[in-house]
This record gives C-alpha cells, sequence and structure tokens, in this order.
C-alpha cells in the first residue's frame, strides 16, 4: 500500500485499530476512553485511512493483529476526524511507518488529563465493528 | 425492597388509578418491565462483578490491547473491589475497565457526554476525569476506606438530568432508567 508523508488535514480520518473486547460498548457502539489512552512513550499509534476502501482500511488493521506475537483478534476499529485531535491540544506526526502510520503526540505527563483527552477523542470517534 | 403495586385514588366521579412502574430504556431494545420484586443488592453487585470477570479474563496477560498494554494489576483490582462494595446505595454500580497501565478502571456512564472514571492505583491513589455535560473534570484523590464526597457528588452528576436529557429519554435515544407514571381513569357512572 501507498504510503503517506505529506502533513495531515484535518479533515483526514484516523483509524485506532481495536484488538480488545473491553475496548469498546456494544450497547451502544461508542469508544471508551482506553482505545485512546496513551502509551508510556506517549505515541499513541494510528493510520491515516481516507480515500481507501473499506476492504483496504480493514487490510491495515487484520495486518497489526496477526503481525502481534501472539495474534491479536480484530474486533474493530475507532474512526475520528484528524480536527478532533487538534480540537484537544494534541498533535499528529505522520511517521509513514508502516506505510500510512502516524502517531498522536503531545500528551500531558498527567494521567488525569490524559484520561480526559482521551474521553474527548472517544466522544467524537466512530465505532465501526468487523462484521462477523 | 420495592413494588410496584398499583395505587388507587377514588372520588365521586371516577376512579383513578395511578400505576408506577419502573422501567428501562435502551436504544437497542426498546421498553421493557423489570421486575422489582428483584433484590437490587444482588443485582448491583452481580453486573459489576460479571463485568470484572469479564475483564480479568480479557486483560490478564501483557500487551492485551496490542499496543502493549500491562495486565490487570492485582493491587488494583483488591482496591476497585473494596470500592465497589463500600460505595453508598444511592451510587449506581460501574462499569469495569481495565487502563493500558494495569489499573483497574470504575465507570460510571449515561451518554460521551454525561460520564466520569476513576482508575483505581494499588496504592489508594485514585485518578479521576469526567465529561459532566459542559463541565470536564479531571484530578487525583486517594481511597481512605471510603470514596472522597468530592468524587462522590462528581459521580452523582452523570446522573443529573438536563432538559436536553429528559428530551432524548422520551424519545428513546438514551438509555437508562426512569419512571414511568399513567394514570388511568374509568367512569363511575
Amino acid at each position: 500500500m501507498k504510503g503517506l508523508l505529506s502533513p495531515v488535514d484535518p479533515f483526514e480520518i484516523l483509524s485506532r485499530y481495536l484488538m480488545s473486547r473491553s475496548l469498546f460498548r456494544k450497547r451502544d457502539n461508542t469508544v471508551k476512553y482506553q482505545a485512546f489512552m496513551p502509551p508510556p512513550n506517549l505515541k499513541l499509534s494510528v493510520f491515516r485511512t481516507s480515500n481507501l476502501s473499506n476492504s483496504q482500511i480493514w487490510e491495515i488493521g487484520r495486518q497489526i493483529a496477526s503481525s502481534q506475537c501472539p495474534p491479536r483478534n480484530l474486533y474493530g476499529r475507532a474512526d475520528l476526524q484528524a480536527l478532533e485531535v487538534l480540537k484537544c491540544g494534541l498533535q499528529i506526526d505522520p511517521d509513514d511507518n508502516p506505510p500510512r502510520h502516524a502517531n498522536i503526540i503531545g500528551w500531558p505527563q498527567e494521567k488525569s488529563e490524559q484520561k480526559l483527552k482521551a474521553m474527548k477523542l472517544a466522544e467524537a470517534a466512530k465505532l465501526v465493528l468487523v462484521q462477523p | 425492597m420495592l413494588n410496584n403495586t398499583p395505587r388507587r385514588f377514588q372520588d365521586n366521579e371516577s376512579t383513578v388509578t395511578l400505576v408506577t412502574e419502573k422501567f428501562e430504556i435502551s436504544p437497542d431494545r426498546g421498553t421493557s418491565g423489570i421486575n422489582l420484586e428483584e433484590d437490587i443488592w444482588i443485582l448491583r453487585f452481580s453486573r459489576t462483578l460479571q463485568a470484572l470477570k469479564e475483564v480479568l479474563e480479557e486483560c490478564s496477560h501483557d500487551n492485551w490491547d496490542g499496543y502493549g498494554a500491562k495486565a490487570v494489576d492485582r493491587k488494583s483490582l483488591d482496591k476497585a473491589l473494596q470500592i465497589v462494595l463500600s460505595l453508598p446505595l444511592e451510587i449506581p454500580p460501574p462499569d469495569v475497565g481495565v487502563d493500558p497501565d494495569g489499573e483497574i478502571s470504575l465507570e460510571w456512564y449515561r451518554n460521551p457526554r454525561r460520564i466520569f472514571s476513576i482508575s483505581v492505583g494499588g496504592d489508594g491513589t485514585l485518578t479521576y476525569a469526567g465529561i459532566l455535560g459542559d463541565e470536564e473534570v479531571h484530578g487525583k484523590d486517594y481511597w481512605k476506606g471510603r470514596l472522597p464526597q468530592g468524587i462522590l457528588d462528581k459521580i452523582k452528576k452523570v446522573y443529573m438530568l438536563s432538559s436536553h436529557d429528559l428530551f432524548d429519554r422520551m424519545s428513546g435515544r438514551m438509555g437508562g432508567n426512569f419512571w414511568r407514571i399513567t394514570i388511568q381513569t374509568q367512569n363511575a357512572a
């Protein structure tokens, strides 16, 4: 798949792949804030999925899940407009490694602040579940 | 223990029956009656403990989220259980989750604009954040055998109704419990 090194447009869609059932609520199809909590290196991994077909978007997710050791199940993804990230005072670093990959950066050190920002991202995100 | 026996009031003209009945509304399932003879306490704890069991199954090993998350911290789990079992009756049971750092989170959730969550540290640190309508809160506090009053007050705000929320409930767009009251009249003649 062709990579993307261009700056992220605010209206681009960023996808966060969900490899645990505990990261979303099935009862109202919403994303939990834990899906957007940053790891210790404060780089939250996402993929730039605008202008890709649905099957191409899922293909990226399946590759990510199968590359885990042991391989993980892919349950769905949380789609988010880049603008929502910027509104939270965070930035997007498009490293294109692997292709179309980017990191959400600029996270505060305090966990409570991280939680609040993750909640706002989860509120703005759209849950898309893998079809059985 | 509650019961939903209809209450009847009678005057010279008509018999008026006031029926109070507790309902649950969810966007998916529509309305369904709840048997109020159920033991509320058993209901509270069984749901929360079931949720705990599920997250333990899902998150008991490192990298459960595929992004390097830590397995559930057992000390955090112990503290979270103490908190749940100590909750005052007026506080609804929380949903249970796990943060990527392994801390158990207790979450009171009505919708994405009404949510409050506490991450429970193994040492009793309570890291909280919430979106309570137009208000956003975050901070840190400590477990000393009971939840601090400031946190209890914020949890209650999750369940405060605005006129906008009432509209959503009446139109069936929001989940939750409420009381439906209907008045039935029957002419005496």
